[in-house]
C-alpha cells in the first residue's frame, strides 16, 4: 500500500498539507478525486501550483479507481485526497480499497451543514456518508494538523445526533 | 533547538500568529520585538531571551531586516556567542515554517540556518500562468 494518507479536505491542497502532513507522512504525488474540481480548469491551475514540487493529477470519481490501483502498485508514495466523504463512500461503492484509515481535515461551514468543532461542519448527506465508511470496515480519524488529538466518528456522530 | 524571531515591532510576533494558523501552536519559538522605549529594552530584552534558551539549547535567529537594529544586536550576540547562535535575515513565513518543522530532526545548526535561506528564498517568486498540459500522474 503505497497511499500514504487519504483525507478528506475541502481546499485539497493548501498550507496545512504542504507543510505538516508532507512532513509526516512520505509522499510523492498527490490525486486528488472531486468531480467539481475536475471540471473547474481555474480551480486546477491555482491546486497545480499550490502542489509545488508535488506531482499532482485530479480526477473525477469514475476515473479514480483506476488510478487508485496504480498509485497503491507503485513504488511511490501518495496522498488521496477528496473534498467530500460522499466521494470516499462513492469509491468504496466502487469496490476501491482505500486502506483502513480515513484522515478527516477541513470541512468549512457552508449552508445546512452542522458545525461540530473546529472546522468541522457535516450535512444529513456527510453523516450518511461517514456511517457508510465506517460500516465498510475504514477507521475514521477527524485530525486537522498532525500533531492534533484524532477524535473519533462516534464521538463526532453524537454531536451531531445532540444537535438535532 | 529553538528559535528566535526578532523584527521591529510586531512583525515576529504576528508572523508566529500566522504560522500556528497553519502548523499548530508552536512551543520552540520565540518573538522579540523592538518597540519604540527604545533599543536599550531591547538589546536587554534579546540578550536576557538568548542566554536563557542557550544553557540548553542552540538556536537560530531569524531576523527581519538586514542591518536593522533587531539583526544587529543579533549579530553583536552572534560574535560574542559563535557557538549557539546562527543569524538569518530576511524574515519570510516560508523560512520560518520550514525551520520550525525541522527542529526535531536534526542538531546541526548550520545546517538549520542553510535550511532557512533556501527555504526563505524558495517562498518569493513571480506567479506566472503555468500552461503545460501535464494533467495526469505517473505511477
Amino acid at each position: 500500500m503505497t497511499i500514504s494518507l487519504v483525507r478528506i479536505d475541502d481546499r485539497i491542497i493548501h498550507g496545512q498539507i504542504t507543510t505538516r502532513w508532507t512532513k509526516h507522512k512520505p509522499v510523492y504525488g498527490i490525486l486528488a478525486v472531486a468531480d467539481d474540481v475536475a471540471q473547474d480548469t481555474l480551480r486546477k491551475k491555482v491546486l497545480k501550483a499550490a502542489a509545488g514540487s508535488y506531482k499532482l493529477g485530479i480526477y473525477m470519481v469514475d476515473q479514480a479507481p483506476e488510478k487508485i490501483a496504480k498509485a497503491i502498485e507503485s513504488v511511490k508514495a501518495y496522498f488521496l485526497i477528496t473534498n467530500s466523504p460522499q466521494v470516499i463512500a462513492r469509491l468504496l461503492e466502487k469496490g476501491v480499497d482505500i486502506g483502513k484509515v480515513l484522515n478527516v481535515g477541513c470541512m468549512n461551514a457552508r449552508p445546512g451543514a452542522t458545525v461540530l468543532g473546529r472546522s468541522v461542519a457535516i450535512d444529513q448527506k456527510d453523516y450518511e456518508a461517514f456511517d457508510y465508511i465506517e460500516s465498510k470496515g475504514v477507521k475514521i480519524e477527524f485530525q486537522l494538523l498532525p500533531d492534533d488529538e484524532p477524535k473519533s466518528w462516534e464521538s463526532m456522530k453524537k454531536k451531531y445526533d445532540s444537535m438535532k | 533547538m529553538k528559535i528566535v524571531v526578532t523584527s521591529h515591532g510586531d512583525l515576529c510576533s504576528g508572523i508566529l500568529n500566522s504560522m500556528e494558523m497553519i502548523a499548530g501552536k508552536q512551543e520552540n519559538v520565540f518573538p522579540v520585538k523592538l518597540t519604540e522605549s527604545g533599543i536599550g529594552n531591547f538589546s536587554e530584552n534579546l540578550k536576557s531571551v538568548l542566554d536563557e534558551l542557550t544553557t540548553q539549547d542552540q538556536v537560530l535567529i531569524l531576523c527581519d531586516l538586514k542591518g536593522g537594529t533587531p539583526y544587529n544586536q543579533s549579530y553583536q550576540y552572534y560574535l560574542e556567542n559563535p557557538n549557539n547562535v546562527r543569524v538569518v535575515s530576511g524574515l519570510n513565513l516560508s523560512m520560518l515554517i520550514e525551520t520550525a518543522m525541522m527542529l526535531g530532526s536534526t542538531n546541526d545548526l548550520d545546517f538549520l540556518a542553510d535550511i532557512a535561506v533556501q527555504a526563505g528564498q524558495a517562498g518569493v517568486e513571480k506567479i506566472s500562468e503555468d500552461d503545460s498540459n501535464e494533467e495526469d500522474l505517473e505511477f
